[in-house]
C-alpha cells in the first residue's frame, strides 16, 4: 500500500516540466458530417480565420490542415444550404467532428469533441447515447433510455420511480455519474429513484465492465454517465423552448435551455418541469400516480490558455404518487389486493397527490478545473451534493401528513486527476479521491427510524496505463480504497447504540483491445470491484415499504424456528465481508459502411453478494407479516447482449437490440428476484423529403419474454393456510420466493412522426399503440395493477 | 520515512473527519405506528369488577410473536367491552387517537356462535351486516366499536377474533373488513362458564 503511493507522489514530483514552445507544426484534422442523417458531407470548405488559409473536405468528410503556428484557432466551416459553423479549437482537446444543420431544419449545427467521450477507458469503451433523439418526441424518462440501450433496464415502482439496471444490477451496485461526479442519493432502497431527468443531459454513456478502478466503490455492474451540455466558445446565444403534452394522466411538460459563447467565458441555464395526474391502464384508472417535477441547472465555462474552469449546480425536485391500491397492511390485505380485479381505493382521475408519496430534492453543485502543461492533464473536482428524501406512508390521523422516513444525506468529494503524456510507450492517468457522506435522520416521524446516522469518509488511490503494440492495446489498472465509517442509531426503546467500521480493498483490472482492421475491433476487461455493505444492510430494521426487514447486525439465528432481535451484533461477533465482484466482459465491434453492431458477452462472480430473503412470518397485534434478513451468498450473472443499425437506404435506417440475463445464487442454489426478462427492441427510422418540409417517422416495437429462471411462487394466500395449518412454509431458510408467477411476455408499439420547419419543429407520438395490457416483470407495482395504456404525446419546439 | 508519515497523517485527519465532525445521534421518536399492546376490558353492566384481558407483542416489528390472555367470562352475564390500545415500548396511549379519528376506522368483531347470546350469529368480520352492538359512534353517525355491548350464553369455548380497520375517506354504512388497512388483528381464546 505505502509503495503505491510513492509511486504516485514521485510520478507527481518528478514531472519534467517542459513548457511547449511556439513551433509551427501543428495540424488540425476532423470529420464533417449532416447532423440529421449522420452522411459525410464532402467539399465543405473550412478555414482557420487566424491565418486565413483554408481546405474543402474529402469525399469521406475529412479534413487536415497542417503547419499551424497558434496553440488556439478557430474553424468556420460554411456549405451551401447549410448553417455555418464557427468551433474555437486549443490543441489539447481531441479531433472534432462537426455535425452541420441544413438551414431548413430547426436544428443548429455543432461541435463533437473527442472530449466529451472520456467515460471508461482504453479497453471499457462506454456505449454513446444522443439524448435529442429522445427529446425530439418531448418523453425524455429513463425508460425511452433503457429502450435504446441494450443492457440496460428499469426497475420501476409504478411508472414515476424508475431506477436504471445495468446487466441484473441496480442501486449501489451501478454507479451514475452527473455533471462529472458521483451521483449520492439513498441508493439502498428499490423504491428510491435517482432524481436525474436525461432530457438535461446532451448524452448518456454506458460503461458495461466493472468500473471501480477508475470510479471507485460501488461501480460493480457498469456506471452511466450522464453528460452535461456542452459548453463552447465564440458561440452564438442558442435558445430551445419545448412544450409538450401527454394525453395519459393529463400531462404538461416544459423545457428551456439558453447557452452562450464569448472569448472566454461560456454560459448555460436550462429548466424543465413535468406534472401529470392519475395514469390509466387500458381498464382502470392508476389512483395516486400523479407526479410533480422540476428541475433547473445552470454552467459556466472559462478557457484561458492552459486553463479550464467549469461550474456547475443543479436541483431536481420531485414529488411522486404511488399507486394507493399497492399499499398494504397484513398478509390478509396483501392477498386481497393481490386479488382485487381492479386496484382498491380506485377512484375518480385527480391531480392531487395524497399518501403514499415521495418527495425529494436533490442539490448538486462542483467546481472542476484542468490545467494543461506541455502534454500532461491535471484535472481537480470538487462537488457539493444535499439529497433531502421525505417518504409519506399511510398513516393513522394526523401522522398521515408527516414523513415517516426523513433523511438528508449530505456529500462531498475532492477528486485529483494527472494524465500523463506517452512515456515509455505508456499512456496512462493516476489519481486520488476522497468522498464524505453525512447521513441524518430528521426528527418529528413519530416512527423510530428505520436507518442509523452515519457519517463515512473514504479515499481511494489508482492508477491506470496502458501500452499499444499496433494494433494492439494492453491495459492495467490498480485502485486501493480505505472507508472510516461512523453509526449512531437508536433501538426501538430509543437507547442508543454506536459503532465506528474500517472497510478496505485493493481491486484491480485487466484489458486488452484487437483492431482487427478498420471495421471489426474486438476488447476484453476482467475487472474486480468491491462495495462496502450497506448501512441498511447492517443496521435496517423494521418496517419500511410493505415488508418488515432486519438488518444482518439486528438478528441473530440459530437456525431454529425463530430469530432473536434483542442485541445488536457488531463485526466481531458477526463478520461481514465486502461484496467483491470479479466482472469478465467481451465485446466485438463491427462498423461498415451500411451496418455497425455491438455483441457483449460478460460473466459476473460476486462474493458475499448481500440481498434480502424471507426467513419466517411474525404475528403482531395488526396481525401476520412475513419478515424478511439480510443474508450474504455468492452470485453469479452472465448475459449477453447485441445492438444492430443497419442502413437500409438513404432515408431508411433499422436499429435493434436485445440483452438476456441469467443471474444464480451460488451457494444456496436460488434464482433471485427483479432479473429482467430477456428483451428485443426494434426501431424503424425513416425521413421522408416533402416539398417544402422533412418529415422523420420512427416505428418501435418492443418486446418482452416472460421471465424464465425465476424463484419458487408463494402467494400470500399459501402463506396465511401453511401458517393456520401449523405447516410453516419457511423451515428451510435457504429459500427465496416470489409473492406472484411472471407476468406473460408482451409487445409494445410505439408510432411517432417530426417535421420541422424553419426553427419550429411538431412531433405527435403515441405509446403502447395496441393499448396493450401488460405488466412488467422488475415493477413492484405489478403485483397490484397493471402498466399504462395507451399514450399520446404532442410536442412543440422552437428554437431561437 | 515522511511518505510513511504523510500516510498515517491523512489517515489520522481521515479518522477525526469522521469521528469529530457529528456526534448526533438520531432524534427520540415517539413510537406512534406500532401498537404492542390490546387490553379487552369486560366490564359487567351490573357494576361488579370489570374483567381485563390482554394482547402483548413485547417487540413490536420484531420477530418475536403475540402473546394473548385467555378469556374467561362468567355465564348469562351483561358486559360491556371498553378496548384500549397502547405503545408499551414508548408509553403512548393510542386510544384516544383512535376515537378522534373515529370516522376513519371501524373495529369488527368475529365469534363462536355458542359465546354470546347477544349479538346473536357469529359476527360481522364475515358479512358487515351481520350483528354487532356497537355503543359508540364517529362524527357521521357510524359505529367505531371502542366500546361495545356484550350478553353471554349458558356456558361455551371458542374464539373471539378483533380487528380494527383503518379506513380512510373509505369508511361507510357497508364499508367491510374488506375495506382500508388492517391496525389490529387479533384472536383470542374464550370460556364462557
Amino acid at each position: 500500500m505505502h509503495k503505491l503511493f510513492v509511486v504516485v507522489l514521485l510520478g507527481l514530483t518528478c514531472l519534467s516540466i517542459a513548457r511547449g514552445q511556439t513551433k509551427c507544426d501543428k495540424t488540425i484534422s476532423g470529420k464533417v458530417l449532416d447532423i440529421s442523417s449522420n452522411e459525410p458531407l464532402p467539399y465543405v470548405s473550412v478555414r482557420v480565420t487566424e491565418t486565413n488559409t483554408g481546405v474543402v473536405t474529402d469525399g469521406e468528410g475529412h479534413f487536415s490542415i497542417s503547419n499551424l503556428c497558434e496553440d488556439e484557432i478557430h474553424l468556420e466551416f460554411t456549405y451551401v444550404g447549410y448553417k455555418k459553423v464557427v468551433h474555437h479549437h486549443d490543441f489539447h482537446h481531441d479531433i472534432p467532428t462537426i455535425l452541420m444543420a441544413q438551414e431548413q431544419i430547426a436544428l443548429e449545427g455543432i461541435v463533437v469533441e473527442g472530449e466529451q467521450l472520456r467515460g471508461g477507458t482504453k479497453t471499457l469503451n462506454p456505449e454513446l447515447f444522443q439524448i435529442s433523439e429522445l427529446q425530439k418526441f418531448g418523453n425524455t424518462d429513463m425508460s425511452g433510455l433503457a429502450n435504446a440501450i441494450s443492457g440496460l433496464s428499469i426497475v420501476h415502482t409504478g411508472q414515476n420511480i424508475q431506477k436504471p439496471i445495468l446487466h441484473g444490477l441496480s442501486g449501489n451496485r451501478i454507479l451514475l455519474i452527473q455533471q462529472g461526479i458521483r451521483y449520492e442519493y439513498q441508493s439502498w432502497g428499490d423504491d428510491h429513484a435517482p432524481g436525474i431527468d436525461p432530457g438535461n443531459s446532451s448524452s448518456v454513456e454506458v460503461i458495461k465492465g466493472a468500473g471501480t478502478v477508475k470510479y471507485g466503490p460501488e461501480a460493480m455492474g457498469g456506471v452511466i454517465i450522464f453528460n452535461p451540455e456542452t459548453m463552447s466558445l465564440h458561440e452564438p446565444l442558442k435558445v430551445t423552448t419545448q412544450l409538450s403534452g401527454h394525453s395519459n394522466g393529463k400531462g404538461l411538460g416544459g423545457r428551456i435551455s439558453a447557452r452562450q459563447g464569448f472569448d472566454h467565458w461560456s454560459v448555460m441555464v436550462n429548466g424543465s418541469g413535468n406534472i401529470h395526474g392519475d395514469l390509466k391502464t387500458p381498464d382502470y384508472l392508476l389512483t395516486n400516480t400523479g407526479m410533480k417535477v422540476w428541475n433547473v441547472g445552470t454552467g459556466v465555462l472559462y478557457h484561458k490558455a492552459n486553463t479550464d474552469i467549469e461550474f456547475h449546480y443543479s436541483r431536481n425536485n420531485q414529488n411522486l404518487g404511488i399507486l394507493r391500491g399497492s399499499v398494504t397492511g397484513n398478509l390478509d390485505d396483501l392477498a386481497l389486493a393481490m386479488g382485487a380485479e381492479e386496484p382498491l381505493y380506485t377512484a375518480d382521475f385527480n391531480y392531487q397527490i395524497n399518501t403514499p408519496r415521495q418527495e425529494v430534492v436533490h442539490d448538486m453543485a462542483s467546481i472542476k478545473g484542468t490545467y494543461y502543461l506541455g502534454d500532461h492533464v491535471f484535472d481537480l473536482k470538487y462537488s457539493w451534493q444535499l439529497n433531502q428524501r421525505k417518504e409519506f406512508d399511510i398513516r393513522r390521523g394526523s401522522n398521515n401528513e408527516l414523513p415517516s422516513i426523513d433523511l438528508k444525506l449530505a456529500t462531498h468529494t475532492l477528486d485529483f486527476n494527472w494524465e500523463h503524456p506517452r512515456w515509455n510507450g505508456l499512456d496512462g492517468e493516476s489519481g486520488v479521491s476522497w468522498l464524505y457522506h453525512d447521513n441524518d435522520n430528521l426528527p418529528g416521524t413519530n416512527t423510530i427510524p428505520f436507518l442509523p446516522n452515519y457519517n463515512d469518509s473514504r479515499l481511494g488511490i489508482y492508477s491506470i496505463e496502458s501500452r499499444n503494440y499496433g494494433n494492439q492495446t494492453f491495459e492495467l489498472g490498480l485502485r486501493y480504497d480505505v472507508q472510516f465509517t461512523s453509526v449512531r442509531g437508536r433501538q426501538i426503546n430509543n437507547d442508543p447504540y454506536y459503532n465506528d467500521l474500517v472497510f478496505q480493498n485493493l481491486t484491480a483490472s485487466l484489458g486488452y483491445k484487437l483492431e482487427i482492421d478498420d471495421k471489426l475491433g474486438f476488447s476484453t476487461n476482467l475487472g474486480t470491484s468491491w462495495r462496502n455493505p450497506d448501512v441498511s444492510e447492517l443496521y435496517g430494521f423494521g418496517k419500511h415499504g410493505a415488508i418488515i426487514q432486519y438488518g444482518l447486525w439486528r438478528y441473530e439465528d440459530s437456525g431454529e424456528s425463530d430469530i432473536s432481535t434483542s442485541t445488536i451484533l457488531d463485526e466481531s461477533s458477526k463478520p461481514v465481508n465486502n461484496e467483491v465482484g470479479y466482472k469478465w466482459i467481451n465485446q466485438l465491434k463491427w462498423s461498415g459502411n451500411r451496418s455497425d453492431w455491438i455483441i457483449n458477452g460478460y460473466v459476473h462472480l460476486i462474493r458475499n453478494y448481500i440481498f434480502a430473503t424471507p426467513r419466517g412470518i411474525t404475528t403482531t397485534t395488526r396481525g401476520a407479516f412475513p419478515y424478511f434478513i439480510y443474508r450474504q451468498t455468492d452470485a453469479l450473472i452472465t448475459g449477453l447482449d447485441a445492438e444492430l443499425s443497419y442502413l437500409i437506404s438513404k432515408d431508411m435506417t433499422l436499429t435493434s437490440n436485445a440483452s438476456f440475463v441469467y443471474a444464480r445464487d451460488i451457494k444456496y442454489q436460488n434464482y433471485f428476484v427483479e432479473i429482467p426478462p430477456l428483451n428485443i427492441h426494434s426501431q424503424l427510422k425513416r425521413t421522408i423529403h416533402g416539398k417544402f418540409l422533412d418529415h422523420h417517422i420512427a416505428l418501435d416495437l418492443s418486446y418482452a419474454f416472460q421471465k424464465s429462471f425465476i424463484p419458487e411462487v408463494i402467494t400470500p394466500q399459501e402463506i396465511l393456510d401453511s401458517y393456520a395449518n401449523g405447516e410453516p412454509l419457511f423451515e428451510n431458510s435457504d429459500q427465496i420466493f416470489d409473492f406472484m408467477a411472471a407476468p406473460p411476455g408482451y409487445l409494445l408499439v410505439d408510432l411517432g412522426w417530426e417535421a420541422s420547419w424553419k426553427k419550429y419543429s411538431l412531433s405527435l407520438k403515441a405509446e403502447n399503440l395496441l393499448n396493450n395490457t401488460y405488466r412488467v416483470y422488475t415493477d413492484r407495482i405489478r403485483y397490484f395493477a397493471a402498466d399504462t395504456g395507451i399514450n399520446f404525446i404532442v410536442a412543440l419546439k422552437y428554437s431561437l | 520515512m515522511l511518505l510513511r508519515n504523510l500516510f498515517y497523517l491523512v489517515i489520522l485527519v481521515l479518522i477525526a473527519f469522521v469521528s469529530c465532525n457529528d456526534e448526533e445521534l438520531p432524534p427520540i421518536e415517539n413510537e406512534e405506528e406500532v401498537i404492542t399492546d390490546v387490553d379487552l376490558i369486560f366490564s359487567p353492566v351490573d357494576g361488579s369488577t370489570p374483567l381485563t384481558f390482554g394482547a402483548n407483542d413485547p417487540d413490536g416489528e420484531g420477530p418475536e410473536d403475540m402473546v394473548t390472555d385467555p378469556i374467561v367470562l362468567g355465564a348469562e352475564t351483561s358486559y360491556q367491552l371498553f378496548i384500549k390500545v397502547r405503545n408499551d415500548i414508548d408509553n403512548v396511549d393510542l386510544t384516544e387517537e383512535i376515537k378522534e379519528e373515529g370516522a376513519e376506522h371501524m373495529f369488527f368483531f368475529g365469534f363462536s356462535d355458542e359465546l354470546f347470546d347477544q349479538p346473536e350469529g357469529n359476527g360481522n368480520i364475515d358479512s358487515r351486516a351481520d350483528q354487532v352492538n356497537y355503543i359508540d359512534e364517529d362524527e357521521n353517525g357510524l359505529p367505531i366499536g371502542l366500546i361495545t355491548g356484550w350478553q353471554t350464553s349458558t356456558g361455551g369455548s371458542g374464539t373471539l377474533r378483533v380487528v380494527l380497520k383503518h379506513q380512510p375517506d373509505v369508511k361507510t354504512a357497508t364499508s367491510g373488513t374488506d375495506v382500508g388497512s388492517t391496525d389490529i388483528d387479533l384472536t383470542f381464546d374464550v370460556t364462557v362458564e
